[in-house]
């Protein structure tokens, strides 16, 4: 081993040693501490089925109205100049940077029957407000700039001479874009999935201001925590904990099998 | 046979003004020009994979101007190969069949392209583990079994290491001869061209230059900038020149040029002077002073002061030695009638 001990990345190793163990030590100690027999208690009520499903489920569609939505406009963005493009990215980002519970607010605002766009929804017979698409229209709006973001890098570390040459070589821009752009660039697509729906699984702020009920997990867990307190609360958060993690590392893994695939000769 | 007419487009950073050229089919022509003088994007415009602004694509008397890239028949072989990275070599060269179904013998073109290029122990191997010049030949088969009308290619030798660069040449060279496939190939280094190409066309900031046989550019420049770019050392005022020796014959044939005001210069070779300690029988001769030599093993370099002008000699080492050549020896410095290019500006 060597002797002498770099200083620099001593002390580096030190903090980051800290930072770990900020956030392992919270998420261990909500495992370790909570009843087993009050975790299966829990997990057999209705109501806490019910809210998880809702956030698996709301975050699950959100990622997909995620996916239709974004990946062509972030190829758009990848593969064009145009005037006020610095704009537009940058209004992609707005979301990032606003509050959740404002981003709640100037959702309720529009979907409310005070502006035309509640109305009309409303004419149609579509709720918005206090439904699972309340819940999505919320995710939607807080998660959507990653896998944007996302989308684009990964387009963006394609070369665009690939395209041509597939192109040259007879295949159209659709062909083009499924056997090369997207084949080469669906990990990253992949990744930036797996953060919108990590955010959208994990945001409480703008869907409890859209829709209360049905509830999603964080709804239900601040619920229980305000009418009944941390001992009350904590069950839930364990099991949200838990799901999470689980779903997470399986995706994880599916996107770095892909890696091994693509890397094997 | 592919015709560009007046082709003209313009970038943020880059424009090509009214470039016409005109391929023979099944010939061999390169573009030369410097880095950045818009080689590529002619390409990428004749493949139809940037819009023009002005002027026709026309291959084989059809006009493709309007047509999409996919809908031209021209493949394109960039620099740095663009090999699809998630495909195997094999899928990668067969990648163009997918598409064009009209290809005939396909099984057997890509027999043949695998064996003259030598690849067919890597046909299941990824991209990312091939070296420059095994993907280079990848490349080239996946362009060339498609059956193209034109191959275009990106500077094919400028990410190769000197080895590699002759044997792929001379691969290129055996495969145009055995398919005949129309190539336009485009480069800055102008001695990459000598051994590959039938016609050149020099370019200059969008602009062609000059086109010709490999022997016509090189011999006869017809610009300062075309003279310096196939390496035409000593070009100097035809005023400063002719105060100095009497030029009226070589004025007197080249007459025809040598109206409508514009300056011209006297340009040389520095293989084409000769350089000695006495007194030399070369139509001209002058005396100066040695200020430089160099020495690279294949030909010496000496740079010679003299009233006139500074001169650049090449001579061979033997020679070199033989005259006993240092800094600021005097020297005697000739050269014949023969050699002297007038250039315009």
């Amino acid at each position: 081993m060597n002797s002498k001990v770099d200083k620099l990345y001593l002390i580096s190793a030190l903090l980051g040693m800290l930072v770990i163990l900020f956030i392992m030590y919270p998420i261990t100690n909500s495992l370790f501490t909570t009843d087993g027999e009050i975790l299966l208690e829990t997990l057999k009520e209705q109501e806490v089925i019910n809210a998880i499903w809702t956030s698996i489920f709301t975050a699950t569609m959100t990622t997909l109205v995620a996916f239709v939505f974004g990946v062509p406009f972030a190829y758009f963005l990848a593969r064009n100049d145009f005037k006020g493009k610095k704009l537009v990215e940058s209004i992609i980002d707005i979301p990032i940077v606003i509050p959740h519970t404002v981003a709640g607010i100037i959702l309720l605002t529009i979907f409310s029957s005070q502006c035309w766009i509640g109305r009309f929804l409303e004419s149609i017979g579509l709720e918005v407000i206090g439904t699972r698409i309340g819940i999505v229209t919320a995710m939607l709006f807080v998660s959507m700039p990653l896998l944007i973001n996302a989308a684009k890098d990964s387009f963006l570390s394609i070369s665009p001479k690939l395209e041509n040459v597939s192109r040259s070589l007879g295949a159209t821009h659709w062909q083009t874009f499924m056997y090369i752009t997207f084949s080469i660039g669906w990990r990253g697509i992949l990744t930036g999935m797996i953060l919108t729906w990590a955010r959208s699984i994990s945001e409480f702020g703008a869907v409890i201001i859209l829709t209360y009920h049905p509830m999603i997990a964080p709804t239900l867990i601040f619920d229980r925590f305000n009418a009944f307190g941390l001992e009350y609360s904590k069950p839930v958060s364990t099991i949200l904990i838990l799901i999470s993690l689980i779903i997470f590392v399986l995706l994880r893994i599916i996107a770095r099998r892909g890696v091994a695939v693509d890397r094997s000769t | 046979m592919i015709e560009v007419r007046n082709l003209s487009l313009t970038l943020p950073e880059f424009a090509l003004d009214d470039v016409s050229l005109s391929i023979d089919t099944g010939e061999f022509f390169a573009l030369l020009g410097p880095t950045g003088s818009g080689k590529t994007l002619l390409l990428e415009a004749i493949a139809g994979l940037k819009d023009i602004h002005r002027g026709k694509i026309i291959i084989n008397g059809k006009d493709v101007t309007k047509l999409k890239p996919e809908q031209r028949n021209i493949s394109i072989v960039y620099q740095d190969y663009a090999l699809f990275p998630n495909m195997t070599v094999k899928d990668n060269i067969n990648y163009g069949l997918r598409f064009k179904k009209n290809v005939r013998g396909a099984g057997s073109r890509f027999d043949l392209l695998v064996e003259m290029l030598g690849i067919s122990r890597l046909l299941n191997r990824y991209p990312h583990n091939l070296s420059g010049g095994e993907q280079q030949r990848v490349a080239l088969a996946r362009a060339l079994i498609v059956e193209p009308d034109i191959l275009l290619l990106d500077e094919p030798f400028s990410a190769l290491d000197a080895n590699t660069k002759e044997t792929v040449q001379k691969e290129i060279k055996k495969i145009h001869s055995a398919l005949k496939t129309t190539t336009l190939m485009v480069t800055h280094n102008f001695s990459e061209v000598f051994s590959l190409a039938g016609k050149v066309a020099i370019i200059h900031r969008g602009i062609i230059q000059q086109v010709g046989s490999i022997e016509e550019v090189f011999k006869t420049p017809n610009s300062k900038f075309t003279a310096r770019f196939v390496g035409m050392k000593n070009i100097f005022p035809l005023k400063q020149m002719n105060g100095k020796f009497n030029f009226k014959d070589l004025l007197e044939q080249n007459k025809h040029h040598h109206n409508g005001g514009s300056q011209y210069y006297v340009g040389l070779r520095a293989e084409d002077i000769v350089v000695g300690n006495e007194r030399l029988e070369t139509d001209y001769q002058l005396k100066g002073i040695i200020t430089a030599v160099s020495n690279n093993g294949i030909y010496s370099e000496v740079k010679v002061h003299t009233d006139s002008a500074d001169f650049t000699a090449y001579l061979t080492p033997n020679r070199y030695f033989e005259l006993e050549l240092a800094e600021n020896k005097p020297v005697f410095l000739g050269f014949n009638k023969k050699d002297i290019n007038l250039i315009r500006e």
